[in-house]
C-alpha cells in the first residue's frame, strides 16, 4: 500500500488568534481606514476611489489599442488601398469582402468598389493591418462602436472618421 | 375635553402609524449606507448616477428607483408552487419584523401637565417578551418562502434558515437574561431609564458597561438573528444562488428586502435600547433635561440620542459586512452551540453570583 505523505502542515491557531475578536478588530480598522481615505479624498486631487465613470471619463488605452478600422487616403484624398485582397485572405475570422475595380487611366491600377467589414465576425486580431502592402488599413483607438445598424461597416464608412496619430 | 382626545389621538392613531412609516422611509436610508458604505470601504464609488431635477444627490434616491424598478417587474409564479403559502410568506416575513419595532421606546415617557404620553406605539409591561415572541415568528416567512416555490435552492436556503436562527434564539435569549437580571424589568423604557444612572458616579449605566460579555453575544446573535453577514448561510450567493427569497420576483421580493433592513433597524433599535442607553442622553437624565429646555423640546433631544445610536449601530453591522467573509455552515452551528450558548449561560451565572459578592443584592 501507498504511503500518504501530508504535504500541507496542520495551522495552528495561538489564543490570540482563537479568540477571533483581536482578528475581527484588526479587519474592522482596516476597513475603516480604506473608508475614512476614500471618504476625505472624494471629488479632490488625491481621490483614491478607483473607478473610472465611464460615459464621462474615459480609460487611457494603448497606442498599440485594436479599435474600430479605418481606411487610410493619400494626401491627393485618393484611397491607398489597391483591392490586392492580401487582408481578406490573411482574415481568420473570413470577415472582410474586397470587391476590386480598375481605374480608367490603367496606369493607376486598381481601387476597391467595394470594401467591407463585417464587424460582428471580426476578433480585432490586427492581421489585416500587418497583411496589408500598402499600409491602407489601421486599427484606431476608438473601441465604442455600440450600433443597432451598421453591422457590415462599408468602404465610405470606414474611409471616413479622423485620422488617427 | 378637547385636549384628551388630542393626546388620545396622537397616543392611539399617531404613534401606530407614524412609527411603521417612518421605519419604512428608513430602509432607503439603510440601503443607502449600505450601499456608499461598501463601495467606500472597496475603494468604489457606488450607486451616484440617479439625479432628481438634475440634481446629483450622491445616489440617495437610488433605493426609490429600485423599488419603482421593482414595482414594474413581473409578478413570476413558479410552476407547482404552493400558491397560498407563496403569496403569505413575504408578509409573513415583513410584518413581525415592522411589529416588534412598537414596543421600543425613543423618548421618555412625555410629561405634559396630567398626560402622560409614552413615546412608543405601545408601553407593554412584558416589552422584551413581545418582541422575542414576534421576532421569532419571521422565520415563517423565510420559512414559507424556501418551500413554497418548490425549487431546491430555496428549500435549502430555508432549511439553512430556520436551523440557524433557531439556534441563534437561543443564544441571543440567554444573553438578554443578564441585562434584566442587572435592570430587574422586561418593560424596555424601565430598562432604559434605570440606565441612565451612573455607575461610580461618573460612568453611565449603560447595559454595554455592566454587562459587556452580554452585549457581544447578544450583537452577535442578533447578526445572525438578521441573517447578516457573516451568518448570512440562508442567502449565500456562492452556494444556493439566493437562498429562500431566489423564486420571488416583483415587490414580493422587494418585501423580503424591506423585511431584512427592517429587521436590521428592529435589532440595531433592540441593541441600543438594551445596551446603549436607549434615549438617554449621557449624564443628562430626563429631568433636568425637561427643567433646562421643557419637556417637548427634552422628548425630542431624546429621540435624536436614540436615532443617532440607533444609525451608528446600523452603521456597525454594515461595517462589519464589509469586512467579514461568511462562516462555513458547521462552523456557523459550532459558534452558536458551542461558543455562545455556555458563554451566555456563563455570563448569567457570573451576573447572578456578582452582587452576592459585592453585598448589593436587591439594594
Amino acid at each position: 500500500m501507498m504511503k500518504v505523505k501530508n504535504v500541507t502542515p496542520a495551522v495552528r491557531y495561538n489564543a490570540k488568534e482563537r479568540v477571533y475578536l483581536v482578528e475581527i478588530l484588526k479587519g474592522m480598522a482596516l476597513t475603516l481606514q480604506h473608508f475614512v481615505r476614500n471618504l476625505v479624498t472624494y471629488r479632490t486631487s488625491r481621490q483614491t476611489v478607483v473607478t473610472i465613470q465611464y460615459p464621462d471619463e474615459h480609460r487611457q488605452y494603448s497606442d498599440r489599442f485594436r479599435g474600430k478600422h479605418r481606411l487610410k487616403k493619400n494626401p491627393d484624398g485618393s484611397m491607398r488601398c489597391v483591392a490586392c485582397k492580401l487582408c481578406e485572405g490573411n482574415c481568420p475570422s473570413h470577415c472582410i469582402h474586397i470587391e476590386p475595380a480598375a481605374y480608367p487611366d490603367p496606369s493607376k491600377g486598381n481601387y476597391p468598389a467595394k470594401y467591407e467589414i463585417d464587424i460582428f465576425r471580426c476578433i480585432f486580431c490586427g492581421y489585416c493591418v500587418e497583411a496589408c502592402p500598402k499600409d491602407a488599413i489601421e486599427m484606431t483607438l476608438v473601441s465604442e462602436m455600440g450600433t443597432r445598424r451598421r453591422v457590415v461597416y462599408d468602404r465610405d464608412f470606414l474611409l471616413g472618421g479622423k485620422e488617427s496619430e | 375635553m378637547l385636549i384628551d382626545y388630542l393626546v388620545l389621538t396622537v397616543q392611539y392613531l399617531v404613534f401606530p402609524l407614524a412609527i411603521p412609516v417612518l421605519l419604512l422611509m428608513g430602509i432607503p436610508v439603510a440601503v443607502w449606507i449600505e450601499r456608499r458604505g461598501a463601495a467606500f470601504i472597496q475603494d468604489r464609488v457606488g450607486p451616484n448616477r440617479i439625479t432628481l431635477f438634475g440634481l446629483r444627490n450622491a445616489g440617495i434616491l437610488q433605493p426609490f428607483a429600485d423599488a419603482l424598478k421593482l414595482l414594474v417587474k413581473e409578478d413570476f409564479l413558479p410552476a407547482r408552487a404552493d400558491r397560498f403559502l407563496y403569496y403569505l410568506a413575504p408578509a409573513f416575513s415583513l410584518a413581525p419584523a415592522l411589529l416588534t419595532f412598537m414596543v421600543i421606546p425613543f423618548a421618555d415617557v412625555l410629561e405634559v401637565g396630567k398626560y402622560k404620553i409614552p413615546m412608543q406605539v405601545a408601553d407593554l409591561n412584558v416589552g422584551i417578551l413581545f418582541i422575542f415572541a414576534i421576532a421569532s415568528l419571521g422565520v415563517f416567512g423565510v420559512v414559507f418562502g424556501g418551500w413554497a416555490p418548490n425549487s431546491k435552492y430555496s428549500l435549502l436556503g430555508g432549511l439553512r434558515s430556520s436551523a440557524q436562527m433557531i439556534s441563534y434564539e437561543v443564544a441571543m435569549g440567554l444573553s438578554v437574561i443578564g441585562i434584566l437580571l442587572v435592570f430587574e424589568s422586561v418593560r424596555l423604557n424601565d430598562i432604559v431609564r434605570l440606565q441612565g444612572d451612573l455607575l461610580f458616579g461618573f460612568l453611565p449605566r449603560w447595559g454595554i458597561i455592566v454587562q459587556p460579555l452580554g452585549f457581544l453575544l447578544f450583537f452577535v446573535a442578533a447578526l445572525a438573528e438578521t441573517n447578516r453577514i457573516p451568518f448570512d448561510l440562508p442567502e449565500a450567493e456562492a452556494e444556493i444562488v439566493a437562498g429562500y427569497h431566489l423564486e420571488y420576483s416583483s415587490f414580493k421580493f422587494s418585501m423580503y428586502f424591506m423585511a431584512e433592513y427592517v429587521n436590521m433597524l428592529v435589532a440595531s433599535g433592540l441593541v441600543t435600547s438594551l445596551f446603549l442607553g436607549g434615549w438617554q442622553i449621557p449624564w443628562l437624565p430626563t429631568a433636568t433635561l425637561a427643567a433646562f429646555v421643557g419637556p417637548a423640546l427634552a422628548a425630542i433631544l431624546q429621540a435624536t440620542s436614540f436615532v443617532v445610536k440607533l444609525w451608528f449601530v446600523m452603521w456597525l453591522m454594515v461595517w462589519i459586512r464589509w469586512t467579514l467573509p461568511r462562516f462555513r455552515y458547521d462552523q456557523l452551528m459550532g459558534l452558536g452551540w458551542r461558543v455562545m450558548l455556555p458563554l451566555a449561560l456563563m455570563n448569567i451565572c457570573i451576573t447572578s453570583i456578582v452582587p452576592f459578592i459585592l453585598g448589593i443584592y436587591g439594594k
